[in-house]
């Protein structure tokens, strides 16, 4: 290749830098399929309640980001190569490949986050289906209570926003129960036994968990929102830069490289 | 002997209140029932019970805050109110109940909870229990141990409206602590009950109201706003990927044309060829 200097000189610092970029999207798509494999493993146990709403877009989202994740570290391996071999269809190739895949990631992070924003603008999603599902007999019912009981008792919570739920408003879980809320709303000691049912059901506040779980689950679903859409937006502005960047120097190796 | 009672009040409500009927009863009848009268006037209710002025209350919201619930009311019991009264050690204290709209300051005492159709014919008897302790009276630390929380909140707190169970029972006749209504407005009585007389009574409660159900379907699951995150991030990457795709469109289809172009002129033959340009010399490759 006959270069000028200057140019060889430039050129070799700028793929130095570009090398250096795809071995960060190389780690970043490593880290980030990483991440949504723990978002998609549900490690909150909150998939029931954003299942049961008839869309898991924060799931599916999650699921395209291990996808998109695992193929941005192959596109930057392979890019790493087609820097290095100077090979321009290499190059033009991993371009295609790597818009494709940040095509696809754009769409992960958009829908996690509208979604996101449907389930916990307010608690009121969570608290008309907890109110219609919990104790309910149907497949749907029964994760639903499952998972509320789960919540209610690990998180020494009651109800969305507090015990008030289970009697301001009608549901299945009072058309079939005389006791004013469910036993998990009851404080429990440490070994978890009911402390006072009686106490705990005659409204004692002290015997009675006065605490929502929707900060609970807003935080779950907060978190997986940030692992999937914010981390993803920050790895997709990167990989712009460095998809510019590319194709920059491309276009500057063109120019040097066709005959004028 | 309940049911004797019952009965008589009955015939005296049927003597006293029912008029047209009374003019068909024949004079023996009538003598009966004054007898009756004379007899069991100071056991029915009637002015003439020595009124405590003092109602009911509810429970301390600061112990139940979520009291009343759509179909409970926890009042606190009657501590020492009767004492002028003298009443026995074993007297008892029952609980009256009655919708707001149909409360009067007559009634007739006995009647339960399908009798009154949970009180929104007449006031019923809803609970009785033993007239609580004016001397020692349970200590409230009590109410921090928890082997002794219930037996004390029970000493202090009467719930109305806990039993469910009795309103389906034919069995359960007498006493029935059944459900309240929903949102409805109720008041309540207690009575000092010594021996099998009514001695005294406080006056109707305030009107409690039970807590209004609402419909979870009226609940307002409208997205409202979007956030300035779900807006930040749709709108910069879409706007990035339009200038992503910008960039990077153009130029594949220039260097298609170019290849197909540079092949075809060429005649490219797979060896480099040096190529004299303006202003260097470069190697003209192949890439074909």
């Amino acid at each position: 290749m006959a270069m000028s200097d200057e140019e060889k000189g430039g050129s070799v610092g700028l793929k130095a830098l570009l090398v250096f970029c795809n071995v960060i999207i190389a780690l970043c798509g490593l880290t980030l399929y990483a991440e949504t494999i723990w978002v998609a493993t549900d490690a909150y146990k909150v998939y029931p309640i954003v299942g049961v709403t008839g869309k898991d877009d924060i799931f599916a989202g999650a699921w395209i980001a291990i996808f998109t994740g695992f193929a941005f570290f192959c596109t930057a391996i392979y890019g790493i190569f087609a820097l290095i071999q100077e090979n321009r269809l290499m190059v033009v190739l991993y371009l295609g490949l790597l818009l494709i895949v940040y095509i696809f990631e754009c769409a992960s992070a958009i829908t996690s986050f509208t979604h996101r924003d449907y389930m916990v603008s307010s608690s009121n999603l969570i608290k008309k289906q907890m109110l219609r599902y919990y104790t309910d007999n149907s497949t749907p019912g029964q994760l639903i209570t499952n998972t509320w009981n789960k919540i209610m008792l690990g998180q020494q919570c009651c109800g969305t926003d507090g015990p008030l739920d289970w009697i301001n408003y009608n549901s299945t879980f009072s058309a079939t129960n005389t006791a004013p809320w469910p036993l998990n709303c009851c404080v429990r000691l440490r070994n978890f036994e009911v402390a006072d049912q009686g106490a705990c059901y005659a409204g004692d506040v002290r015997y009675v968990l006065t605490d929502g779980c929707f900060s609970y689950i807003a935080y779950s679903i907060n978190r997986y929102t940030w692992g999937v859409s914010w981390f993803g937006f920050a790895i997709l502005l990167f990989t712009n830069s460095e998809l510019i960047a590319t194709w920059l120097m491309e276009k500057g190796n063109h120019r040097v490289l066709r005959p004028r | 002997m309940k049911f004797c009672y019952f009965a008589v009040h009955v015939e005296i409500r049927f003597c006293l209140i029912g008029l047209v009927p009374l003019f068909r009863l024949n004079k023996m009848q009538l003598l009966i029932c004054g007898i009756i009268l004379i007899w069991f006037g100071q056991n029915s209710y009637s002015a003439n019970n020595p009124v405590v002025l003092v109602q009911p209350q509810l429970a301390s919201p600061l112990l139940l805050p979520y009291n009343p619930t759509q179909t409970t009311v926890s009042l606190e019991k009657p501590f020492c109110v009767f004492d002028t009264l003298n009443p026995s050690s074993n007297a008892n204290v029952d609980v009256y109940v009655v919708l707001s709209s149909v409360a009067s300051s007559t009634f007739t005492p006995w009647k339960n909870y399908k009798g009154t159709n949970g009180g929104s014919t007449g006031p019923y008897r809803a609970a009785s229990f033993k007239l609580p302790n004016c001397a020692s009276p349970a200590k409230l630390s009590d109410l921090s141990i928890p082997s002794k929380l219930l037996s004390t909140l029970n000493e202090y707190l009467i719930q109305i409206g806990n039993n469910s169970a009795c309103v389906n029972d034919p069995a359960a006749t007498d006493l029935c602590n059944g459900p309240l209504g929903v949102g409805a407005a109720y008041r309540f009585k207690f009575l000092l009950i010594d021996g099998a007389l009514v001695k005294g009574e406080t006056s109707w409660s305030e009107p409690v109201f039970t807590r209004q159900a609402l419909d979870p379907a009226d609940l307002d699951t409208w997205i409202g706003k979007r956030t300035g995150s779900s807006v930040v991030i749709a709108s910069v990457l879409s706007s990035v990927t339009f200038l992503l795709l910008c960039l990077l469109i153009p130029m594949s289809i220039y260097e298609l044309v170019h290849r197909v172009k540079g092949k075809w002129l060429s005649g490219c033959n797979h060896k480099p060829q040096m190529v004299e340009t303006t202003f260097t010399m470069v190697i003209r490759e192949c890439h074909w």
